[in-house]
């Protein structure tokens, strides 16, 4: 079996990286321009209590500081589509497109759905700047993939975190609470939210009503969320995962109406289309690099040495 | 005469660098780790979340919504609850609303100062094109383990009541 290495094809590697992050930064213009439509409405707010990113606010006449940030926001935007090379552009966006998402968060809620396209943009500024003739230098090409694979494994740590929370939760919950691992929890917990939004879909009533079901597809998704910073370090999971994960939020949407619709198109670009996975492998050659299947199979494999079952591979004859 | 000589990537200095770029972006992200578990879902300090969604619920459940009374002047007999008006009134139903009514109930149970700000930012952003609008603020309890069955709220206390000419 093949050994898939990170850098199978570093000058490729870098080139799709390069793009990718044009692509990225598409996704986070779209964005914007969502936002854009509440413009007018955002103006009206009165006793606005701003998040720390656009407390200045407070200190500009009702509107204008609104304006400021949309405009910023879109000019900026517009400019890192036009030379996402340039460090000085996504520098200068990266900064908009936090005061934007957090003005538009200052009303009541603040989005998770955003997060993940907010920490690439933060962290694509640490590639270097420079010219499409640059990829030519080795140095020029590592950092970019160095920010590329930062940008992977940040977002695979809020999956992370996110499944590990549930796990814990499942060890260690107060007596009468209800962990989303435990029998029929995903069901009580889309109960739960029909009851705060006084709404259900249909397939989010079907799933609570089967309570086996239901508490499989918990496990799933936790084990998706919490081996997602391994899965990031085995490039041949990458498209496995992303996936995966876009499944989880598209199933999220359909039973329990949770929007994470800014996140898919992230998880498309870093995972799906990661520049570290390999151009050619074989799917039971990705799926037995899984987590814990890898460390069974490993297990086996010593097993078997151990008692003779197969030899070990001989050495080569210097 | 040529020396044998590193690869340009491979000169130490490259190296270091190379180096100096991993442990920057390591720290980072286990600052980031820490920060995430430092901080609850009550003291989010925006972008940084802890991740915790969905993990634990209560076995008594609450929600805060709006019984609207009168809505652009005309009284609604019997009054009905936020989460199923149509109409104009629907805005009503969407997360942001959603979430400045909890955070206005909660004031109001703790008796909280903060209240007055919570309803003029309420009434700005969703009321205003509803005046005169007359409206209560309510906690209502409910069993999810029967809720999908029955839709039936177990218990109504009535936080404050208000209106928007």
């Amino acid at each position: 079996m093949s050994t898939a290495t990170p850098f199978h094809s570093h000058r490729r590697a870098a080139e799709r990286a390069a793009v990718l992050a044009f692509a990225l930064y598409a996704v986070c213009f779209l964005r914007v321009t969502q936002l854009t439509v509440r413009w007018p409405e955002i103006r009206q707010w009165k006793a606005l209590k701003p998040l720390w990113p656009v407390a200045w606010l407070k200190h500009l006449p009702p509107g204008l500081g609104v304006d400021l940030v949309f405009v910023s926001a879109i000019a900026a935007g517009l400019w890192v589509l036009c030379k996402p090379l340039s460090r000085l552009s996504r520098v200068v966006f990266a900064v908009s497109y936090l005061q934007v998402l957090a003005l538009s968060m200052s009303l009541a809620k603040i989005s998770h759905s955003d997060h993940a396209s907010l920490w690439v943009a933060i962290l694509l500024c640490l590639a270097p700047g420079g010219s499409p003739a640059d990829l030519a230098r080795a140095r020029f090409r590592a950092g970019w993939l160095g920010a590329f694979a930062g940008c992977q494994m940040m977002v695979a740590l809020f999956y992370s975190l996110a499944g590990a929370w549930k796990v814990l939760a499942f060890l260690h919950a107060p007596p009468g609470w209800v962990g989303l691992l435990d029998y029929g929890g995903l069901g009580y917990s889309i109960a739960v939210k029909a009851g705060q939004t006084g709404s259900i879909s249909e397939a989010g009533r079907w799933l609570a009503g089967m309570p086996l079901l239901s508490t499989i597809t918990a496990w799933v998704v936790t084990y998706l969320q919490l081996f997602s910073l391994v899965a990031i370090f085995r490039p041949r999971l990458h498209k496995i995962w992303g996936v995966g994960l876009i499944g989880f939020h598209l199933g999220s949407l359909v039973g329990m109406d949770v929007p994470f619709l800014q996140t898919v198109p992230v998880i498309a670009l870093l995972w799906i289309a990661s520049p570290f996975s390999p151009e050619k492998s074989s799917l039971a050659g990705d799926l037995a690099q899984l987590p814990v299947l890898r460390l069974g199979l490993g297990g086996l494999r010593r097993v078997r040495l151990a008692l003779g079952e197969i030899r070990y591979p001989e050495k080569a004859q210097i | 005469l040529r020396l044998p000589t590193w690869p340009r990537e491979f000169r130490p200095g490259n190296l270091w660098r190379a180096r100096h770029r991993r442990i920057r972006l390591t720290l980072a992200l286990v600052g980031f780790f820490y920060l995430a578990l430092a901080l609850s879902r009550e003291a989010e300090i925006f972008p940084f979340f802890s991740w915790r969604l969905f993990d634990l619920r209560a076995p008594d459940n609450v929600r805060y919504s709006l019984v609207l009374e009168e809505v652009r002047g005309k009284a609604l007999s019997p009054p009905r609850n936020m989460l199923e008006v149509r109409g104009p009134a629907r805005a009503l139903s969407s997360i942001d609303s959603r979430s400045l009514v909890r955070k206005l109930g909660i004031a109001l149970q703790r008796k909280d100062p903060s209240a007055a700000a919570h309803r003029q930012l309420l009434e700005s952003a969703f009321l205003e094109p509803l005046k005169p609008i007359r409206y209560q603020v309510v906690a209502e309890k409910f069993d999810a383990a029967s809720f999908l069955a029955s839709r039936k709220i177990t218990q109504s206390e009535t936080l404050g009541a208000f209106a928007l000419k």
